[in-house]
């Protein structure tokens, strides 16, 4: 059980495998990208930041969370900050768990969580240059 | 009492820094900082965006009574992911 944020690309293969786990039976992972349009806007890149000294600790209570609310092996999540391009990944979860509802479940229930609790902003900057934060 | 208060996203920049010390009575909660925080940065005021907080790195309601050396942090909802 892993979370962190950083700015380097996420390396998906190596969540994948250090997710891995003898008594699961299956793997979910979500990842969010980044899409070209933002209400009605082309966006050239995104930026993002963090309260970086509260973020992993939230990520943390989240995952916490869903450890005990599901029947799950493990997962491992990371959060991009900085500045990301169109098709990027922006934030990777990764979850084990001996059977592929609980482990669906487990990923709905972190990402909802993330994009409510996680002290994450997103700058989306356009094609004109125009910057807004959301 | 001094409170170190960070700003973050559209709030550092409205308030134009990303953190600085405001002065409440002891034991005053929250909303007490907040109206502070609004007479020091009027356009603070004017936001639309619901204001959070944190309290020593946990979501703190407006209610919380401050302490001497808490951690806050002022910041609009949430966007990542």
């Amino acid at each position: 059980m892993k979370c962190s944020v950083q700015r380097r690309k996420i390396d998906i293969d190596e969540l994948i495998e250090i997710t891995r786990n003898p008594e699961a039976g299956a793997i979910v992972v979500f990842l969010g990208t980044v899409r070209k349009n933002s209400e009605d806007k082309e966006i050239q890149w995104l930026f993002y930041e963090a309260y970086e000294e509260m973020v992993v600790e939230e990520l943390d209570r989240i995952v916490k969370e869903a450890m005990d609310k599901f029947h799950i092996t493990d997962i491992n999540l990371i959060h991009r900050l900085g500045r990301l391009g169109i098709k990027e990944d922006s934030v990777a979860i990764c979850v084990s768990s001996p059977h592929r509802a609980e482990a669906f479940r487990a990923c709905q229930f972190v990402i909802d969580e993330v994009k409510t609790r996680a002290p994450i902003w997103k700058m989306d900057i356009t094609a004109d240059g125009e910057k807004a934060w959301h | 009492m001094k409170i170190v208060v960070r700003y973050f996203a559209l709030f550092r920049d409205i308030t134009g820094t990303d953190q600085d010390t405001i002065v409440v009575d002891e034991g005053a909660p929250i909303s007490d900082l907040l109206v502070r925080i609004r007479d020091k940065y009027p356009d603070m005021g004017r936001t639309k965006r619901d204001v959070l907080v944190s309290v020593n790195r946990n979501f703190a309601s407006h209610e919380l009574q401050l302490k001497d050396g808490d951690e806050v942090a002022i910041f609009p909802p949430v966007s990542g992911g």
